[in-house]
């Protein structure tokens, strides 16, 4: 069933049609349905005195346009960034982009540094880097992709990283606004990388250091955020909050997981245990013990003169052969 | 105090029209709680009616005026605002029951019944309760589109072409709906009004 433009209004001869609708029905039918309409009607006024609709309809709001806001987050960035730049830049702007470019090409050495660009990325990058409009595009590219790449992996940073940039005031026109935000989002990026590079990133390490990430939580909590995304905040902090509690739990559970296993797979774990001990200890034993248990070794010494000096070679049984075939013959072709 | 109370009456005298044109232009909180305070209770009797239980009415309804904060901005203005929300409301109440295939035929002892968490009943109470669990129960085992096209035109009186704009059903359709429900509304409870 599809809805279509509507040419009527509800409503507009309704008496008329319920009028209609009655006779269809004989009379004990509609005074009963008629009946339990005003009953139905006096619940429904109550329920919704009780309820009071548009207070929780207003929280869902809220929180729909905070989940929305937070879930694309990193496109407004994106965009700005893809924001297609002059082709010609105007007088006097020069300098200001070339100590500009100077300042975010060093960014972006140190962002290379680390490995988080791609060679793809920095090979464009490197074909162009003296135009500015080719190199912000370029660099835009670059940043993109770096946000999704750590928007996979880091989100509660880059979220509140990327919050505090699209949330920013445009002060004076189109330059200065993409450079403080490619300066703010630099920034950000620099401290996820170093984040990244000291410990090791996602739930593990939350799990590890959950101070640190209760600190930080604390922090994304606390920020002054846009009216009525807190209680998305709210919930999406305690849903990750739940989500590292679990994995503490699963990784005290696997402390000492021979408790939790079945005896059945206790044995068959002893049996595994008593093969491999078993097979080990027959593949360190020296060659003439092999020999005498009817083992045959795997690898053969060769002795050879390697600039005047006697080498004995430990190698594979087929090398050896090969070798010591190569010897005689070189030995017989010199007699 | 003086000020909310004085915005409140100011509220209320507005049209709708104005009311969305102020939604429109940024005053969103105020022209929209006033809308839903002014249609919620028309927007609950709709779903409730076509879903049978609070529960489900009070996420419809909610769904309802989510979509509509959403839509509003969009709304053309070529209907008047509640025909326009009356639309997305029954929209959701399908929606629904798309999602609840497997509800169609509802337990009698599930439908709600005003009366439930009383205590003290009186024997007509009683009565008074049973049959308004029947009439529920029987409008509930409808089909789904059988009960839209009932609540529609008996409760809602929406002539067949209004409902056929609405659903894309020709009139003759909904014609058979209607009468159908009427025929197994009258089979379903004729033995327990049968003394009436």
């Amino acid at each position: 069933m599809n809805f279509r433009k509507p040419n009527f209004e509800v409503g507009s001869e309704s008496s008329q049609v319920r009028k209609e609708a009655r006779k269809e029905l004989p009379k004990w039918l509609h005074q009963q349905l008629d009946h339990h309409n005003e009953v139905l009607l006096h619940q429904i006024q109550q329920h919704l005195s009780d309820n009071h609709l548009n207070e929780e309809l207003f929280d869902k709001l809220r929180y729909n346009t905070a989940e929305e806001a937070h879930l694309s987050l990193p496109n407004p960035l994106k965009e700005q960034l893809e924001t297609p730049l002059p082709v010609e830049i105007p007088e006097g702007a020069q300098r200001y982009f070339g100590t500009f470019s100077d300042q975010v090409k060093h960014q972006i050495t140190i962002l290379d540094a680390e490995e988080v660009i791609s060679a793809a990325l920095q090979e464009k990058l490197a074909e162009k880097p003296t135009v500015p409009a080719h190199y912000f595009s370029n660099f835009a590219d670059t940043l993109s992709a770096r946000v999704l790449y750590l928007a996979t992996d880091t989100p509660i940073w880059l979220d509140h990283a990327l919050q505090s940039v699209a949330c920013m005031p445009v002060p004076n026109g189109y330059f200065d606004t993409f450079s403080h935000n490619v300066k703010d989002t630099v920034e950000a990026i620099e401290e996820l990388a170093l984040i990244e590079k000291e410990e090791p990133t996602t739930i593990e390490r939350l799990i590890q250091t959950p101070d640190h990430f209760t600190q930080l939580l604390d922090l994304v909590e606390q920020s002054p955020l846009p009216l009525g995304q807190e209680l998305y905040f709210e919930d999406f902090s305690a849903r990750v909050r739940q989500k590292v509690r679990g994995r503490q739990l699963d990784a005290k559970e696997k402390v000492k997981p021979l408790r939790i296993l079945h005896p059945a797979m206790k044995w068959g774990i002893a049996a595994c245990f008593a093969v491999v001990t078993v097979t080990g200890t027959t593949w360190l034993l020296p060659a003439s013990v092999k020999q005498s248990l009817g083992i045959s070794p795997k690898t053969q010494k060769v002795q050879v003169q390697i600039q005047g000096k006697a080498v004995e070679l430990n190698l594979q049984k087929a090398e050896a052969e090969k070798l010591s075939q190569i010897l005689k013959i070189k030995a017989q072709s010199k007699q | 105090m003086t000020q909310n109370v004085k915005q409140f009456v100011s509220r209320e005298g507005l049209s709708d029209t104005e009311l969305v044109r102020r939604f429109k232009s940024g005053e969103r909180d105020f022209a929209f709680d006033a809308l839903v305070r002014r249609y919620q209770e028309r927007v609950y009797w709709t779903v409730r009616r076509i879903l049978g239980s609070h529960e489900d009415a009070d996420d419809v309804a909610q769904e309802t005026f989510v979509t509509c904060w959403q839509k509003l901005d969009y709304f053309r203005e070529d209907a008047n605002f509640f025909t326009w929300l009356y639309r997305i409301s029954v929209n959701a109440a399908l929606g629904h029951l798309r999602r609840q295939k497997v509800k169609q035929l509802i337990n009698i002892e599930s439908v709600n019944t005003p009366f439930e968490d009383e205590d003290m009943r009186s024997d007509n109470d009683l009565l008074e309760t049973e049959r308004t669990t029947a009439i529920e129960a029987a409008i509930q085992a409808l089909p789904p589109q059988q009960r839209i096209v009932f609540c529609m035109r008996y409760y809602d009186g929406l002539k067949y072409e209004e409902i056929s704009a609405m659903l894309g059903k020709s009139t003759g359709t909904l014609k058979a709906n209607y009468h159908h429900a009427i025929k197994k509304l009258e089979e379903s409870l004729k033995d327990e009004f049968s003394e009436t």
